[in-house]
């Protein structure tokens, strides 16, 4: 018995030192670096995201470096006549229900485009990410600009926009610090912002961390299912359509008529063009189901009440004309048919069409 | 096995480990009660949570009493702790404590009443039977055992029970399911039980004591995925349990630790990347194929080794020394040794209990001698197709059986024509033999690889349609 408790206290002392260790050293963010994607396996197509990992062999972590060392971005080569073009915006842009190639991003890849006067290949990369906040968006441009991008096409709606759904955003608030710091980078000091992140120590601790640690060594597994099925969503056969009948319900996140300009994260997208400097930011108000049904001449979708959409449309046209921010408005092009499973989803038809519209836009803007 | 439920078990079997000898034994068969029922997973009809573990038990005595010849007084008081353990399930329902010992809150009083008065009188009428025709008695529990076995491995019967079970709980028959029907470690529960009825049928003397065997038949760490003790052996490591723990300690903890690694590390990461039914088809070039192919063989031999460890290095806690189930069964350089080291204590089960009586008996015939071929096919066929008809009566279990029962025999013929060449390669050109190990370990892992896609697909168009995506 007196070997046993020798053992265990050892074994006791062992771990608690182990522990200690980590919560100094914090390896979770360097790990977070070290991929096998872009060598081993392709990289992604899109930032991981997903809710029903054994089915997508994909999934949602917090870890960013992970996050992009797993992107096909991380390892791209730019050539000399590549124009290399990020796409930043939410689950519209990301492509729920579209394969890769469907996408906005993945129509204009590899197309050949006058720039300039000179004859340019789109190289284009799909950095959306599914949850409405601008806040994530200004977190993933900051770590894009960091691939040499050419142009950022930013596809956004109001849904986005609301102060209290800037932090709430999970992916926000498991990075807080670096979003602080990305603020401060930008310029950014709006009302909703916290002066500091602060980490409890249990957060810090091996086991406090040990989910983001499983992720990672998953996010390296669900890479082969990647690399060998290329699959990387949820493709249910069948999914319930957006409503189209709706409630008598003209509110918007609890108010009436039009939405507060104070309640609006409109300084984000002062920050974004602040961080980007010289890199252009062509802002797309992306589509939106206008429903027929019921209630329909109160509300356009489950999403926006007419009159608060219109105001904030007009809002964010003149906030783009005043800066003179390129802005492609699209809000409308798009029929009932076109969406899938959600008034702001759009199917690859949809896509198409967009991609043909933003390349005009882009051959505008740059000629 | 959950963690939680290891590391229960653990600390339980150390503490009964360190009592004194004369409460451990009772407390310890007090022990292995709760624990069925607490192992028991949850199951959509109402109270099989509760009354599997029990027909499990009623079926364990049933049979114990048909075989023992044991007079001990001992045997009385072991049945009232069991019956004392269950009563203390059952009493979970009136503490409001009911999620602690099960899964869902135990059946009523009346019932739990009923189902004891049916298995008091089943038990006096085995009792009242044992002396009489023992051997069509035995012959009966056998054929029951293995009818019962059937009914459940067998698909469209598994599903006709749920629906019968579901009706009698006042439940839609509409919703019944295969998989309602969970009954924890019935496989290893009816082949240990199977072993002595045979045994007793064949004349063997079966004296065990009632506490005894049901710790034998129900060992909590071996419950749920083996291996399967022999019932002497496990006796005489449990008559010789000594109170010093630290020389045991230290190998069970090795083994625990190496038993988690195995299924929770290796075994669950494993299954991601995986074959699976679900993404049989889904492989867009061979070489990912073979990959998760190899994964899958993988991952199911760390996952079964890695309990099997766990169960070992439980059973060292508690001083039972259980038998080993893997010994490296991938680096074997034939498809015989390979089933020599895979899954041992089934294969030595079927081997002492189909293969031998058979082997025996074809070449007992003198009247119509067969050729020593085709007796090695039927017996070695029969043995295989038995093995795969034990993870499930379906057409690829069958295939699956098949697939390796033709791999032995014509390994068997092979090794007939070229031991003679092979024993010189041995003896004089070392190199050259070593190659021909590590080539004939390549072919027979492809070989064993290819099996397992009739294992892990259950439809026999897509095993097929798998093995074309392979090359």
């Amino acid at each position: 018995m007196e070997k046993i408790f020798r053992i265990f206290w050892k074994s006791l002392l062992f771990l608690l030192i182990l522990l200690a260790l980590y919560s100094l050293i914090q390896p979770v963010q360097w790990l977070g670096k070290i991929s096998l994607y872009n060598r081993i396996y392709p990289g992604r197509e899109r930032l991981p995201f997903g809710e029903n990992p054994r089915i997508a062999y994909n999934f949602s972590l917090n870890n960013l470096d992970a996050m992009f060392a797993s992107h096909k971005l991380h390892r791209a080569e730019k050539q000399d006549d590549d124009f290399r073009i990020l796409f930043i915006g939410d689950s519209s842009l990301w492509g729920t229900l579209l394969k890769p190639e469907e996408t906005l991003a993945g129509r204009l890849d590899q197309q050949e485009m006058m720039i300039n006067g000179k004859k340019r290949k789109l190289q284009t990369f799909n950095l959306a990410y599914p949850t409405l906040a601008l806040s994530k968006d200004l977190l993933i441009l900051n770590r894009g600009l960091q691939y040499q991008p050419d142009l950022i096409v930013w596809s956004l709606t109001m849904e986005s926009f609301p102060y209290d759904k800037q932090l709430s955003t999970a992916l926000v608030n498991n990075n807080l610090p670096e979003f602080l710091y990305v603020a401060q980078k930008s310029n950014l000091s709006a009302p909703w912002l916290p002066s500091s992140a602060s980490q409890s120590f249990y957060s810090r601790t091996l086991l406090g961390q040990r989910h983001d640690l499983a992720d990672l060594i998953r996010l390296q597994l669900y890479g082969f299912m990647w690399a060998a099925t290329g699959i990387d969503q949820d493709y249910p056969s069948d999914y319930p359509k957006p409503k189209t009948d709706l409630d008598a319900d003209s509110t918007f996140h609890g108010v009436e008529g039009p939405y507060p300009d104070e309640k609006m994260a409109w300084d984000l997208l002062t920050a974004a063009h602040h961080l980007a400097a010289q890199i252009p930011i062509l802002i797309m108000n992306e589509p939106i189901l206008i429903s027929h049904g019921k209630n329909s001449e109160i509300r356009y979708n489950f999403y926006y009440p007419r009159q608060a959409y219109d105001v904030w449309r007009e809002s964010l046209l003149e906030t783009c004309r005043s800066n003179h921010w390129p802005v492609l408005d699209v809000w409308n092009v798009l029929p009932t048919s076109d969406f899938t499973n959600s008034a702001i989803h759009y199917d690859a038809n949809g896509a198409e069409k967009l991609a043909k519209l933003l390349s005009d836009a882009m051959e505008s803007i740059f000629n | 096995m959950l963690l939680s439920d290891i590391l229960i078990l653990a600390i339980g079997l150390i503490l009964l480990r360190v009592l004194p000898r004369k409460m451990q034994r009772k407390l310890f068969l007090f022990f292995t009660v709760l624990f069925i029922f607490k192992l028991q997973p949850a199951v959509p009809i109402r109270n099989f949570d509760f009354w599997f573990p029990f027909l499990s038990l009623s079926v364990t005595i049933l049979c114990w009493q048909l075989c023992s010849r044991s007079k001990q007084k001992g045997d009385f008081t072991d049945l009232l702790v069991i019956l004392g353990a269950i009563a203390s399930v059952e009493l979970t329902r009136l503490l409001d404590i009911s999620n602690f010992l099960t899964k869902t809150r135990p059946p009523q009083i009346q019932l739990f009443l009923i189902g004891l008065l049916i298995f008091l009188l089943l038990l006096c009428l085995a009792r009242f039977l044992r002396f009489r025709n023992q051997k069509i008695i035995l012959t009966s529990g056998i054929i029951f055992l293995i009818f019962l076995l059937i009914l459940l491995k067998t698909p469209s019967l598994t599903q006709d029970i749920s629906r019968f079970l579901r009706m009698i709980s006042g439940q839609s028959a509409e919703n019944a399911a295969i998989s309602d029907v969970r009954w924890l470690g019935i496989s290893y529960l009816v082949f240990r039980l199977l072993a002595v009825l045979i045994d007793t049928r064949n004349g063997r003397k079966f004296s065990m004591p009632l506490g005894d065997f049901l710790i034998y038949v129900c060992f909590p760490p071996a419950l749920s995925a083996g291996p399967i003790d022999r019932y002497d052996r496990f006796s005489k490591d449990l008559n010789a349990v000594s109170g010093e723990l630290s020389g045991d300690f230290m190998a069970a903890f090795e083994r625990i630790s190496v038993g988690l690694f195995k299924k929770f590390i290796l075994a669950d990461s494993l299954s991601i990347v995986a074959l699976s039914s679900q993404n049989s088809h889904l492989w867009i070039h061979p070489f990912w194929a073979w990959c998760a192919l190899f994964f899958y063989g993988l991952q199911i031999y760390f996952d079964f080794s890695g309990y099997s460890d766990i169960a070992i290095g439980l059973g060292r806690l508690i001083g039972i020394h259980l038998p080993e189930n893997f010994q490296h069964p991938y680096l074997k350089p034939d498809i015989s040794k390979f089933w020599n080291n895979w899954h041992m204590t089934l294969t030595q089960w079927i081997r002492s209990y189909v293969f031998n009586p058979m082997t025996r008996k074809m070449r007992s015939n003198k009247a119509h001698p067969l050729p020593p071929w085709l007796i090695i096919l039927v017996t070695q066929m029969t043995t295989m197709l038995i093995i795969g008809l034990w993870h499930g009566v379906t057409v690829n279990f069958l295939i699956w059986g098949a697939w390796n029962g033709f791999g032995l025999f014509f390994h068997q013929q092979y090794y007939q024509i070229t031991k003679n060449w092979i024993t010189e390669l041995q003896e004089h050109k070392r190199l050259l033999y070593h190659a021909y190990t590590i080539l004939s370990t390549t072919v027979t892992i492809f070989f064993v690889m290819a099996g397992w896609i009739w294992f892990v697909i259950p439809s026999t168009g897509d095993a097929l349609q798998f093995f074309s995506r392979l090359f």
